[in-house]
């Protein structure tokens, strides 16, 4: 090509890049100069949404720059995934981020992106599942329950938020590990779970014992057959998975985390897993977020990357469904 | 839906017709839908019905016990299909409104708002809403220059500000605005 | 608790001068959004979210409940005057309230959905005062078979609504269902018709669509033919309902309310089959049917009462039982939960003064929303004064802009220009939108709910007889079929015509309507104006 032409198109090129580039100084060091983006991948008012509340108002503080949260429900998420990797990595555009959901979402369907396209910063908070019925129900354990489902398969219905989601491929792994044929029955949300397990219209339901759970099981309403943690939790007096024979059915807990796109610096990540580390030690945030789902040990970004592999061997396979 | 109503259509008798003939002078100016023209619209239908179809095929139907992802629109499709055949046979052409040279304005209009969607998403609200104005008050409002250039501009500058200062609606990167970016 | 007790405690909260502001606030914010297309309540809650942090659980709840029926309201003025459904319960709304402001009775219309509402609010907060515990069980045993008959019930009264041959608004209602399954499947997940397009993962946006076929359509359809249309010509005539119009919608604001009430109740029913069983209730008992689709205003009374009151009643599962009955209700649920507050059936014990304050509140935003908008009546039929080049113009560019808002995504966009063009070529084929809408609404409720429902039963048919409730439905719908077909045959064998046998099941022939009242039941050749 011929010379000139090159270097003016290089000219051009470089005036475009310096026009479209004005928003973000990209020096790491010094990072943050400008408001940061904090997407949330779900409606507002949700545990997610809150917890991204309470964490952006502490950043603000800790790093002095505004953080602007933004809603963007959609896809189980994938919609505000896409908008988070299709943004510059410089630090400005952050997610929070739900597991299992985020994973599930790639392994059934082609959305646009998997782990790969994500720089994992730090875990805020993580929310335990349990299998619970309704009051009324004639099942005293979990035992009973797997043993009505064994002798009569088809017959025991466990209610799920979700058709892909965490609870959905949970019971589904459970029935293909321990032979326990359990229908899973898809709702949207927790409320129609709610609804369906008061309303004698499920014989059980998998859910998140999140805020908006815990009434139901606290006032008695709803019974707690199974907890899906390695431990005992101290707020629910209810047996584990493991400990009643099903070890490997521990998957359950949605970790809430911030991710940022691939490729975001080093230090840049390092600085935001700082905030995050102290935000999660700062009894205001904890209070907000409700002190029993903070972890107590942070879970930071090399972990959070771990988790993200561990789960997508875990549900291989079984999303589907 | 195998019961063929075609003989419905011929007992519309004179009367009808010529009730029909004397509304004519409701109808805006025009040519008369010409002979079959008007089949075109469950045409359209059942085409979109038939290929509905083949499309829920294409995904896994299983069976009524265990529906798969297209059961459900198959059998929707089934429906849309079924009414659109029988459509075709039976629908009454006094439905149908004739075709006039007023439709070139609308592709006009829609081309327009075509190009105001894609403008927007390249170089935001502010120009593509400006030009959009303008283009609808002038030529399909018939205002006059200054009326149009006023509104155009009060329009986009005044609705720039409702929704993206006042109420925080992200708006794609504005082209005009950049200048003004510290 | 005592019933007094609790109602005076929740009238010392809600006439707390600082309530008061809130409330206030939160009808005048509902109303504006309202009227704005696409920013709908769910936007505008969220937004305001974080503001109610700082302030008592009690009067945050007031004032985004102020916002919610507010914004039922306000999306009623579009509807009526612009046929711009600002949300799916206003669809129904612009069946006839849009033939009313064409005929220059813009006012009228407006005035009656006010009153209509108001009525429809009061009447449901009483029953939700007296009513909430043991509503609040039935419907929560309200399952997903109950969901299949009451969703079918919804495509049947549908097919019932189009001014045209039934045939074509069933073929239309199978188009809605057909484009309702745009997106994920519910159970399994897998995409469909998505065209590899992330956007469409959650399906087309309802706003969208219905702005499209509805708004944009009618403007692009007046685009042919307009000769220079001029805005309504000569003098509005009243500003007010006549007592004549009072006298007619009396008794449809009465059904209405009653409907708007029960339905509201059921977690995910709400405004649309409500306001949809209010309209065809009004047409079934309607001495002349055919009026309605051309102004008659029992259709705007009985949907827009029904609408309110369903609003109002959504409370009722999330204060009696912590369950959220809409997004919008899920928001507040959320702005409780920040407050530290769970709604949940302890909440009348444990935080009486929310739960008797925002019930209290209820009275007085409704009360409120009338003294607002009754002034305002007058000020936004102005607007149809405006030339309609103008009108079209700022119509097309906010409905635009209010889409784009929804999901901060062009492809919303795109879809409104798509269902735009096809809502203009339907209107020259006369094909019916509301139908399409309707249905478009129901279609996913339907689908998942049958999916679930054959889950349950291990794909046993017979599980919709067998429970009380949807058996119930069944029935009525079966009555429904049964009845309309011996009242249509009866009308043929009276127009001295050949009896043809009836086709399908759901096909309750309107008898060849004449087409000079076809014609004029379209209604929007505007020249005629």
């Amino acid at each position: 090509m011929n010379r000139l032409r090159l270097w003016a198109t290089a000219l051009i090129l470089g005036l475009l890049v310096v026009s479209c580039g004005q928003r973000s100084s990209s020096d790491p060091a010094a990072y943050p100069q400008n408001q940061i983006r904090l997407i949330v991948p779900y409606v507002a008012g949700g545990p997610t949404d809150i917890a991204a509340r309470s964490l952006g108002r502490f950043m603000q503080q800790r790093l002095g720059q505004t953080v602007v949260v933004e809603n963007e429900p959609g896809a189980s998420g994938s919609t505000a995934y896409k908008h988070l990797i299709s943004a510059k990595p410089d630090g400005y555009t952050l997610s929070m981020s739900a597991l299992p959901t985020a994973v599930l979402n790639y392994l059934i369907n082609d959305v646009g992106y998997t782990r790969a396209s994500f720089a994992p910063v730090g875990v805020i908070t993580q929310v335990p599942s349990a299998l619970v019925v309704p009051a009324s129900s004639p099942y005293p354990d979990l035992a009973a329950l797997f043993a009505d489902a064994r002798a009569n398969p088809g017959k025991v219905t466990v209610a799920t938020p979700g058709s892909t989601n965490t609870h959905a491929s949970e019971t589904r792994r459970a029935t293909k590990l321990y032979g326990v044929p359990l229908t899973v029955l898809p709702f949207n949300g927790n409320p129609e779970v709610l609804t369906a397990l008061l309303g004698g219209n499920t014989v059980a339901g998998f859910v998140n014992v999140s805020q908006d759970m815990l009434p139901a099981i606290e006032s008695g309403d709803l019974r707690v057959l199974a907890v899906g943690t390695a431990a005992r939790l101290p707020y629910l007096d209810a047996p584990t998975f493991v400990e009643q024979g099903f070890p490997e059915l521990t998957q359950s807990t949605t970790t809430f985390g911030v991710i940022a796109p691939a490729g975001t610096p080093e230090p840049v990540i390092k600085k935001l897993e700082e905030v995050m580390r102290a935000a999660s030690a700062d009894p205001e945030v904890v209070r907000a977020l409700d002190a029993r789902y903070v972890p107590k040990q942070f879970v930071g970004s090399t972990e959070l990357a771990g988790l993200f592999e561990r789960t997508e061997q875990t549900f291989r396979g079984i999303a589907g469904g | 839906m195998a019961v063929d109503r075609s003989s419905a259509a011929p007992e519309r008798g004179a009367a009808e017709r010529g009730l029909e003939r004397g509304l004519a002078g409701h109808r805006p100016a025009g040519r008369w839908p010409r002979g079959q023209l008007h089949r075109i619209g469950p045409l359209v239908v059942l085409g979109v019905g038939v290929s509905a179809l083949v499309g829920a095929a294409g995904l896994a139907l299983g069976e009524l016990t265990a529906p798969g992802a297209g059961l459900w629109p198959f059998i929707v499709a089934l429906l849309l299909t079924g009414t659109g055949a029988v459509l075709v046979v039976v629908d009454d052409p006094a439905d149908y409104e004739p075709w006039t040279r007023g439709t070139a304005r609308i592709a006009g209009g829609l081309v327009g708002l075509g190009v105001f969607v894609a403008a927007f998403g390249a170089v935001g609200f502010l120009l593509p809403s400006f030009l959009m104005l303008l283009l609808w008050l002038r030529v399909f409002g018939g205002e006059r220059w200054r009326w149009a250039i006023g509104l155009a501009l009060a329009g986009s500058v005044g609705m720039y500000l409702l929704f993206a200062t006042a109420l925080g609606v992200p708006f794609p990167a504005d082209v005009l605005l950049i200048f003004s970016r510290g | 608790m005592d019933l007094l007790d609790g109602i005076s405690q929740g009238f010392a909260v809600a006439l707390d001068p600082i309530n008061i502001l809130y409330v206030f606030l939160g009808v005048l914010i509902g109303t504006v959004i309202g009227v704005l297309p696409g920013l709908g309540p769910t936007a505008t809650i969220a937004l305001l979210l974080p503001l109610t942090y700082e302030i008592e659980p009690s009067s945050a709840v007031i004032l985004l409940a102020g916002i919610y029926y507010g914004s039922m309201y306000g999306g009623t003025i579009t509807s009526v005057l612009l046929r711009l459904p600002g949300e799916a319960a206003s669809v129904v709304t612009t069946f006839d309230g849009y033939q009313m402001a064409k005929q220059g009775r813009a006012g009228p219309a407006l005035g009656i959905a006010a009153i209509g509402s108001f009525a429809g609010g009061i009447l449901s907060v009483i029953g939700l005062i007296l009513l909430a515990p043991p509503l609040a069980k039935l419907a929560v045993s309200f399952g997903p078979p109950e969901y299949v008959a009451l969703a079918g019930l919804g495509i049947l009264l549908v097919t019932y609504l189009g001014t045209g041959s039934a045939l074509k608004s069933l073929s239309m209602a199978a188009l809605g269902l057909l484009l309702s399954t745009v997106g994920q499947d519910p159970i399994a997940g897998t995409t469909r018709f998505t065209f590899g397009q992330v956007a469409l993962y959650d399906g087309l946006d309802f706003v969208a669509v219905a702005m499209g076929l509805f708004g944009v359509g009618e403007i692009l359809y007046n685009l042919e033919n307009t000769e220079k249309v001029r805005a309504i010509k000569g003098k509005i005539a009243n500003i007010w309902p006549s007592g004549k119009d009072l006298r007619d919608s009396s008794g449809a604001i009465v059904r209405g309310s009653v409907l708007g009430f029960l339905i509201g109740v059921l977690p995910g029913g709400g405004g649309v089959v409500s306001s949809l069983a209010s309209y065809a209730l009004e047409k079934r008992r309607a001495k002349d049917p055919s009026r309605f689709g051309k102004g008659a205003i029992e259709g705007v009374a009985g949907p827009e009462t029904a609408n309110n009151a369903s609003s109002t009643s959504a409370f009722v599962p999330l204060l009696t039982l912590g369950i959220p009955a809409n997004v919008v209700m899920a928001l507040i649920f959320g702005a409780l939960l920040i407050q530290g507050i769970t709604p949940g059936p302890r909440l009348i014990q444990e935080h009486p003064d929310v739960f008797w304050g925002v019930i209290a509140s209820m009275f007085i935003g409704n009360l409120m929303l009338l003294a607002l908008n009754i002034p305002l009546v007058g000020v936004f039929v102005q607007i149809l004064r405006v030339r309609a080049g103008i009108l079209a113009a700022f119509a097309l560019l906010i409905t635009m802009a209010g889409v784009f808002s929804i999901n901060n995504d062009i492809t919303d966009m795109w879809v409104v220009l798509g269902f735009g063009a096809l809502g203009w070529l339907m209107k020259k084929t006369g094909f019916e939108p509301g139908p399409l809408v309707l249905a478009f609404v129901l279609g996913p409720i339907l689908e998942r709910a049958f999916r679930q429902s054959m889950l349950l039963s291990g794909g046993d048919l017979g599980i919709f007889v067998s429970r009380p409730l949807s058996g119930g439905i069944v029935a009525a719908m079966a009555l429904i079929i049964v009845f309309s077909a011996v009242a249509s045959r009866r009308r043929r064998r009276m127009l001295g015509r050949v009896t043809a046998p009836v086709t399908d099941t759901a096909d309750g022939d309107d008898p060849a309507p004449d087409p000079a009242a076809r014609a004029a039941s379209r209604g929007s050749t505007s020249g005629e104006s």
